[in-house]
């Protein structure tokens, strides 16, 4: 099979990461609302409308936002939407909301993003490599006072910021990193990870958040609420924590190679053997037997491979990339037979 | 849902004990961790990363055999899994107080039912009940976060002042006077300017 098209991953896949042998990314959103309008899901289609020309022309007749391009969710395929999910450029909620009265702008490098009309009127999101909380939030701060310049933001000194639903009342802040917790799940050591994060004010989902699994072993540790915490303090919080888990994950790994070298080091040069000649690859499969082979690498069981292109395979591999890159449609058994064969021809020159 | 205690409330939030999780309303979920605080005279283990290597946590089920040297605190203690956003402000209530929002015109029972609000004006028509479920759920609060920085200039004067007055009161405690008396004509200053351009 043949790659038909190619696409240009998000920068953030690619930048040096910090932590990055366990931390995949940092996320930060905030959410505003303007004065005057009801909540997304009480707008009238006009009223969306008129929100979209607040937003847009605050962004277009910013230069600070010269690098943004803006497109309007209708215009997007649904490929491209779930492409652009698949890249966390846009939330799942986003994917599944009717077109009108919606859109999105996004930098070049798509690490920024501003979702119009979600659940609130604005969701601003920015995205970076591995830990980097601190930046991520002030580049969002950033963003965030550029925009107020000419927009009023519904805003109460006893709520903080207003938003459609009260849990994320006040800061408007949710605060999220990934992490490959590999090596704490195989020693059976994640479960009781929720629990723990909840006595933090925390919570751990799956890998695209609210509702899905820890596929491939990718977990998300989040802030629950808004208003408890200021936003400075939410995301010391949230590294504090991370660096703790973080910190378990490199225990358990150093545990695996030296305290059950022989099982470790057989699991993942099985799982290498499949990704370099499987002739159809199930993307569940697919999540698994990589999850191990990145730890192999990050450990030193396997030989080097740098960051960025592991992460090309992980992004490459998505149902929806696949379908992009090798022109298909739903159909599954064609989408497996793509993804090996994307696995054979990058993991080629990979010898261990 | 209605919670396993009082019986009479909706359930809003879900807490893990030993016996396994149970539903509760949140006055009860607030009295039944209190008084499961007090019986136990271990100190609750939320406090950061159980360090105690003397102490290990037992394994959960189905582990093998394999003990990482630093351990989460064992699932003993009874806490909050799970808080349910549905009506949750104002479980307590038996029946929603009749209030709608001038603006946009939403009463409070369809916010209750939908966890929704429908305006930002829906905040100022609720207030009083949004305050009531909030402290229910966060205990006491007040926003101390990020605010508009244009549209609300007056609340950058007043964080300003609000500083200068702990270190002015800091200096006096230090005995550094003369610092302190400058600290207080800057604060002075910002006083007027603010009330002359509210």
């Amino acid at each position: 099979m043949k790659v038909k098209k190619t696409r240009e991953i998000p920068r953030w896949l690619e930048d040096p990461a910090p932590v990055g042998d366990v931390a995949i990314s940092s996320r930060v959103r905030l959410a505003r609302n303007l004065e005057g309008y009801c909540f997304p899901h009480k707008l009238s289609r006009d009223d969306r409308d008129s929100v979209i020309n607040n937003f847009r022309n605050a962004i277009l007749s910013n230069p600070f936002f010269q690098d943004y391009q803006w497109r309007d969710l209708s215009e997007l395929s649904p490929l491209e939407r779930l492409i652009m999910q698949e890249e966390h450029l846009i939330s799942p909620a986003f994917l599944t909301m009717s077109g009108s009265g919606r859109g999105l702008a996004y930098n070049s490098g798509r690490t920024e993003s501003l979702m119009i009309n979600e659940e609130d009127h604005l969701r601003l999101q920015i995205i970076a490599g591995g830990l980097d909380l601190k930046r991520t939030w002030e580049r969002a701060n950033e963003t965030d006072d550029e925009l107020e310049k000419s927009l009023n933001y519904a805003f109460s000194t006893d709520f903080g910021y207003k938003t459609a639903c009260p849990t994320n009342m006040g800061t408007g802040l949710r605060a999220s990193v990934m992490l490959h917790l590999c090596a704490l799940f195989t020693t059976g050591n994640a479960g009781n990870l929720a629990e723990y994060a909840s006595g933090f004010g925390l919570t751990i989902r799956g890998i695209f958040g609210e509702g899905t699994g820890a596929s491939g072993h990718l977990f998300q540790i989040s802030n629950q609420f808004g208003i408890t915490n200021t936003e400075d303090e939410t995301i010391s919080k949230l590294e504090r924590f991370a660096r703790e888990v973080i910190d378990r994950e490199r225990n358990a790994r150093e545990m695996l190679v030296f305290e059950r070298k022989n099982i470790t080091e057989d699991r993942i040069f099985r799982d290498l053997a499949v990704l370099k000649s499987a002739r159809l690859l199930n993307i569940n499969e697919f999540m698994e037997r990589f999850s191990y082979f990145r730890m192999g690498v990050e450990t030193g069981i396997l030989p080097p491979m740098s960051r960025s292109t592991l992460n090309k395979i992980l992004i490459f591999s998505r149902p929806a990339y696949i379908c992009y890159l090798y022109g298909l449609d739903e159909n599954i058994e064609k989408q497996d037979k793509a993804r090996a064969a994307l696995l054979r021809e990058m993991l080629q020159d990979y010898n261990a | 849902m209605f919670c396993q205690k009082c019986g009479k409330n909706p359930v809003n939030v879900q807490i893990n004990t030993p016996q396994g999780p149970i539903g509760l309303c949140p006055s009860c979920a607030l009295q039944f961790l209190q008084t499961s605080e007090a019986g136990q005279e271990q100190a609750p283990p939320q406090n950061g990363i159980n360090k105690d290597d003397n102490n290990p946590a037992p394994h959960p089920q189905g582990t093998p055999a394999i003990q990482l040297p630093i351990m989460l605190p064992p699932p003993t203690q009874p806490h909050i899994v799970a808080i349910i956003p549905i009506p949750h402000p104002h479980a307590s209530m038996e029946r929603y107080p009749d209030i709608t929002c001038q603006s946009c015109g939403a009463t409070f029972r369809e916010f209750a039912m939908s966890g929704y609000l429908s305006c930002p004006s829906c905040y100022e028509a609720f207030s009083r009940e949004l305050k009531k479920g909030a402290a229910e759920l966060y205990g006491s609060f007040k926003y101390k976060g990020k605010f508009p920085v244009r549209a609300f200039k007056h609340l950058k004067i007043k964080k300003m002042i609000e500083q200068l007055q702990e270190r002015m009161e800091k200096e006096v405690k230090e005995e550094h006077y003369e610092t302190a008396a400058k600290l207080r004509d800057t604060i002075r200053k910002l006083e007027n300017e603010s009330e002359e351009n509210p």
